[in-house]
């Protein structure tokens, strides 16, 4: 027996209709759902690549600063507060600021010791040397120099000296807020400390 | 197709955000890398002015990259390949410049040298600075710590060096560059009052310092009658670890290697009450050999006891077998010259040395005479100075005073090699060092501390370092 032509130009029956329909809502839904998620990850990610250029600032930094630091001091503005320090660092005043060059230094053979004479170098006033702080004030980390101030973190919990070894080498502690919750009063993490160790140049005498 | 361009253009936000923060990320490691190569420049640099000093390899070979000196006196060292770059790995090269110029020579005439060291790392991303912002908004500092190369080297824009500028250098392809300085103070023999290799039994030692009136008399003698002039900075150390006798006005050292008991450990003075500053049982001094000098098949011959040796000009050189009742004299119309000597063979009698002489003695064989008996007539110990000449394997070297009225002596003895032995009760002037060191009357060594200044250096020491922060 041969099907009619209007047989086979016949429509969907209901039932197909319904399943064709919820195919392509799962399939729209999925696609939704991933770009959500897509985006999800996208803002997860842009805060841990600024989170961590924060943390590589904050180090690079430091370590700049501690290299050549003559002197090392450090102080709990706040006793109630004791994770919270301040770190003043004395550290060459090498470029004149009215030739913008480098200073040509003055020398001090000074007292040898065990057998070995120990000078000193100074660049620019021995009675006022160059100091830098690093100081948090709210969330800031902030570095100021002479008059120039910038802030080098705004997402800072504490910052410690967790230990100069004899004017050796020194490791600093900063631990940042968590920067991963997306919910409002819901930290799922207590925060990312990072530690950083290194050798000082130059021997402390301030 | 909405759904296609909806997500096409979040991967590509995504990608691109993800891109910027790498490429942020790429160039902070770069610049850190930066350091790694202008301290690897920084310490070739080193290692080349302890070549100039002591010879032991050619130092500013151009076979090495070097050039110079130049009219100024220096040395620059061009391209030095750090780490080649690669995957996985970025090109790190490094340029030094090593200086010496008259405003490094400090108060006792000691020449300090100048290392400038710049490192490069190139720069694996893009041609854009980055991503170096906080999360803040408002405390935007792109770059203010990390500067970063991508037309010209900003340092030769602003100083001009390596034989540039200072005028815009095109980079060849984009680079992080940092620079260091580093000044090298010179560690001459005489930074304390013994340092002896062996052993040292001697009864008093204490300091002054000649070249500082508030630290010596008023002629630069040691301050016998002004005790508040008298220093405590008669170091002395002992490359064993057999502790020291007698009186000791300064810091005591011995290489016993840090032990946690006996003499000197962690700074205890238990066992040290005779040392008035500090004492440490981990200290040890390199003391390198003496060599027969270069110029001594050269010099003029003396012959052997010479009753004069008279200098010719500034500075002269002189070689003898043998001295013995020897006077050093200055040249006709000078009021000083110095004068080196290269003795092969023993130092006896007697020896004096004219006022205005600088006296640079070199001796292969013993040295013997009172104490009295050798007459430093400018009554400064820089003023004669000696270096014993390390004896051969098995062989010993002796250097004895014996008794008879002396007074003060005032000399600065090398003589890493040679065994000293002190009879009597001369007043010692001066600075040792040598293998032992003793003494069986009531003797006294006072240590000049202006000798610092003064003697072959036999190495360059880390004095200060720092980063151009441009």
């Amino acid at each position: 027996m041969k099907r009619s032509a209007l047989a086979a130009s016949a429509g969907s029956t209901l039932l197909e209709t319904m399943i064709a329909a919820s195919i392509a809502g799962a399939i729209l839904g999925a696609i939704v759902l991933g770009g959500f998620s897509l985006q999800r990850t996208y803002l997860v990610a842009n805060d841990y690549f600024r989170a961590s250029a924060d943390e590589m600032l904050v180090s690079d930094s430091m370590a700049r600063d501690l290299r050549s630091a003559l002197g090392v001091t450090v102080s709990t503005p706040d006793p109630q507060v004791p994770l919270v320090q301040t770190l003043t660092l004395t550290v060459p005043d090498y470029i004149d600021p009215s030739t913008g060059n480098p200073r040509t230094p003055t020398l001090n053979p000074g007292t040898p010791k065990y057998g070995s004479a120990v000078g000193k170098v100074d660049y620019g006033s021995v009675a006022s040397p160059l100091t830098v702080t690093y100081s948090v004030s709210g969330q800031r980390l902030i570095r100021q120099s002479g008059n120039t101030q910038s802030v080098l973190s705004s997402s800072v919990q504490n910052f410690q000296l967790t230990g100069v070894d004899q004017g050796t080498s020194a490791e600093m502690g900063v631990t940042f807020a968590s920067k991963f919750a997306r919910q409002k009063n819901v930290d799922t993490r207590t925060g990312t400390t990072v530690r950083s160790t290194l050798s000082m140049r130059n021997p402390q005498r301030y | 197709m909405v759904m296609v361009s909806t997500l096409a253009t979040l991967s590509a936000t995504v990608l691109l955000g993800i891109s910027a923060r790498y490429n942020s990320m790429s160039n902070a490691v770069a610049w850190r890398q930066a350091m790694n190569a202008a301290e690897s420049g920084a310490n070739v640099a080193i290692q080349n002015v302890h070549w100039l000093n002591s010879g032991a390899s050619p130092a500013f070979a151009a076979a090495q990259g070097w050039s110079g000196p130049d009219a100024s006196g220096t040395y620059t060292l061009t391209n030095l390949s750090v780490q080649a770059g690669g995957p996985g790995s970025v090109r790190m090269w490094s340029n030094a410049t090593v200086e010496a110029p008259a405003s490094l020579i400090d108060s006792r005439g000691a020449q300090w040298y100048r290392v400038r060291a710049t490192g490069y790392a190139a720069l694996p991303g893009l041609r854009r600075t980055g991503d170096d912002v906080t999360s803040d908004s408002g405390t935007r500092h792109k770059n203010r710590l990390r500067k970063l190369d991508y037309t010209s080297d900003h340092f030769v824009v602003t100083y001009g060096e390596f034989g540039v500028g200072p005028s815009a250098r095109t980079v060849s392809t984009p680079q992080a560059t940092r620079r260091v300085e580093v000044i090298l103070q010179p560690q001459g023999p005489w930074n304390a009052g013994v340092v002896a290799n062996s052993s040292y039994d001697f009864p008093y030692v204490d300091s002054f310092d000649s070249s500082d009136p508030a630290k010596s008399n008023p002629d630069g003698t040691y301050p016998s009658s002004t005790p508040s002039k008298q220093q405590a900075h008669g170091d002395v150390i002992i490359n064993s670890n057999t502790p020291p006798s007698g009186t000791i006005k300064g810091n005591a050292g011995i290489n016993a290697g840090g032990i946690a008991t006996g003499w000197g450990a962690n700074g205890d003075k238990a066992l040290a009450s005779n040392v008035s500053g500090e004492v440490s049982n981990n200290v040890s001094v390199v003391t390198p050999p003496v060599f027969a000098p270069a110029w001594g098949a050269t010099a003029t011959n003396a012959g052997s006891s010479p009753a004069t040796i008279t200098g010719v000009g500034a500075v002269s050189y002189f070689r003898s077998t043998r001295l013995s009742n020897t006077t050093v004299k200055l040249p006709a119309g000078r009021t000083t010259a110095e004068v080196n000597i290269y003795v092969d063979g023993d130092i006896v009698s007697g020896l004096t040395i004219e006022p205005g002489v600088t006296a640079k003695i070199y001796f292969t064989g013993d040295f013997s005479m009172k104490a009295r008996d050798m007459d430093n007539q400018n009554d400064r110990a820089a003023n004669l100075q000696f270096y014993g000449i390390n004896p051969p394997a098995g062989q010993t070297q002796t250097v004895t005073f014996a008794s008879g009225n002396p007074g003060y002596r005032y000399a600065a003895w090398y003589a890493p090699g040679a065994d000293f032995t002190t009879n009597g009760n001369p007043d010692f002037v001066g600075s040792f060092v040598c293998k032992s060191f003793t003494a069986n009357g009531n003797c006294t060594l006072h240590f000049d501390e202006a000798l610092g200044g003064y003697g072959i250096v036999s190495r360059y020491s880390r004095a200060s370092w720092v980063e151009d922060p441009r």
